[in-house]
């Protein structure tokens, strides 16, 4: 199984998974055209996708959904609210590329396993992914206000997570953003913050080679260098220390992520 | 059809509506400009109007970077290179040394000696710069430098030195940041105009006074387990009407206003 962050951030979110079989997308939020740009840079078409996972309807997620399913014929797997929040949204995509992917199920396809889980975010009924292959896996968990035990227990021991690591809760503090704004990204369904996704993280790798990408930073109120010193320094007061078997990766908001197998 | 007649009406009536549209566009553009300037005319009527005033403005950076830098410890090689001074550290962080031969403080014409005192007696002394001094308690204040700019009210960036009645420096307290980095992306500053005109819509400064300076240094946004990170920051000195001075700090990024409050006040100390 191999994946790269092909984009994060409030710009617009996409993250390529593929087996030797298959080729998915999760998530197309970003201009069909931005896609194929950033397809075209890890050496893939977007032509051989063979589905898009949506998590929720927010645009920063399906931007980008109707216009490449339509142009490739892409089956697009999402949940019967999150299709019903986004009638109207990515225009009308025929019937049979339509399909439900139910909340916490698991879809095979071929030797790929995905199985699907609640997080809590402002949307109708927002999910994240794990994907499974020859008892290796990858967990996907971004926009959510917090990480439960619950979604603990299903991401737990990952080879590799894509960890939403929002935002610093003092720039956000101090940022220009109306209160309402503040108020909702600090709340349980808005987004986690750095330190608050460390402690998350601590809880969930396991002892053995981990790579993790901090994802969906916020463009005014987080930076790559304090998104990492933040995660990997409560890391260590939870007694892991990064670089020995726990890796950290930036993602960016235009540039995908190097493909890497898990 | 006359087809060249009709290219040729064509033509000019495009040339005619491009005419149109640009002095459109043109009168716009004048218009929104205006509108600037009015704004900016009419706060500076209003400080005219309460008799405020400034000097002419610094030259400013247009862009700088987060920094961020980890709490020293002083080890005991570094501050053995220093004679005739007792240490004490709490924390392995915070330094009490104490004299053991005095220094004094100021020379026979009154002037302070604090900056030589610093080279010769104070481990990394040459990486502060005087806050202020306070001649009636018989210390002086210094904050630690980033580059050539001062992280503000920040503890852990302070040195304070003590003297006595004689005017011989007899010990001091400091604390020290290490491992300066600068974050890669860099962010806008604010102008000292935009930080006056800030601060003076939001009422902070008073009728007949005098803005004195505006200068940039650091203070403190983040603090992590084991690092700090310090966003660019305006400090604007104003002269009140009484002759009184005062300060305001503004995130030089994001335009908020910052009211320093020390670990000494929140602990209620004097």
């Amino acid at each position: 199984m191999r994946f790269s962050v092909l984009a994060s951030g409030s710009s617009g979110n996409a993250i390529f998974v593929e087996n030797d079989e298959h080729q998915f997308l999760v998530d197309a939020g970003l201009s069909g055209k931005k896609l194929e740009g950033l397809f075209a840079n890890i050496n893939r078409s977007m032509e051989d996708l063979d589905g898009i996972f949506v998590t929720h309807e927010h645009s920063d997620h399906i931007k980008g959904l109707g216009v490449v399913a339509r142009r490739y014929g892409i089956p697009i797997y999402a949940n019967a609210k999150t299709w019903q929040a986004m009638d109207g949204l990515i225009g009308t995509v025929p019937s049979d590329q339509c399909f439900d992917f139910d909340m916490e199920t698991v879809q095979s396809f071929g030797g790929l396993d995905v199985e699907s889980f609640a997080v809590s975010h402002d949307a109708v009924d927002p999910m994240f992914y794990t994907f499974h292959q020859n008892g290796r896996k990858l967990a996907i968990i971004t926009d959510t206000g917090y990480v439960s035990d619950r979604m603990k227990g299903i991401i737990r021991g990952a080879d590799a997570f894509v960890f939403e690591s929002n935002h610093d809760v003092g720039m956000l503090q101090m940022c220009r953003y109306p209160w309402s704004v503040k108020r909702r990204i600090l709340s349980d369904v808005g987004h986690v913050s750095n330190e608050d996704a460390a402690v998350a993280m601590s809880e969930v790798v396991d002892e053995k080679e981990t790579r993790i990408y901090l994802s969906h930073l916020s463009k005014d109120n987080n930076m790559k260098d304090l998104a990492r010193m933040s995660v990997s320094q409560t890391l260590e007061t939870c007694g892991i220390k990064t670089g020995e078997y726990v890796h950290l990766f930036d993602t960016d908001p235009e540039e995908p992520t190097k493909l890497v197998t898990v | 059809m006359d087809w060249n007649k009709t290219k040729t009406i064509f033509i000019v009536v495009f040339a005619i509506l491009n005419v149109f549209l640009y002095s459109l566009y043109l009168s716009q553009h004048t218009e929104a400009r205006n509108v600037q300037t009015l704004n900016e005319t009419s706060i500076d009527e209003s400080l005219e109007q309460d008799n405020i005033t400034y000097e002419e403005l610094p030259d400013y950076p247009k862009e700088m970077s987060y920094v961020s830098a980890d709490i020293s410890t002083f080890p005991k090689s570094e501050l053995d290179k220093y004679e005739d001074q007792h240490f004490v550290t709490t924390d392995d962080t915070i330094l009490h040394a104490t004299l053991e031969v005095p220094f004094n403080v100021q020379n026979a014409k009154g002037d302070y000696l604090l900056n030589d005192f610093l080279k010769e007696y104070v481990p990394y002394g040459e990486e502060y710069l005087l806050w202020e001094i306070i001649e009636e308690n018989q210390f002086a204040v210094f904050f630690q430098k980033v580059e050539e700019y001062p992280i503000y009210f920040n503890d852990n960036a302070m040195l304070i030195v003590y003297w006595d009645e004689k005017g011989n420096i007899t010990s001091y307290d400091q604390q020290h940041f290490s491992e300066f980095e600068h974050f890669n992306k860099k962010k806008d500053i604010l102008s000292p105009r935009d930080v006056i005109n800030t601060l003076y819509s939001r009422d902070y400064l008073k009728r007949d006074s005098k803005v004195t300076s505006v200068s940039l240094g650091y203070s403190t946004l983040i603090t992590l387990t084991k690092t700090q990170v310090f966003a660019p920051t305006w400090r604007v000195r104003v002269e009140l009407e009484d002759g009184e001075f005062e300060d305001h700090f503004m995130n030089a990024v994001e335009g908020k206003i910052i009211e320093f409050k020390s670990e000494r006040d929140e602990n209620g100390e004097e």
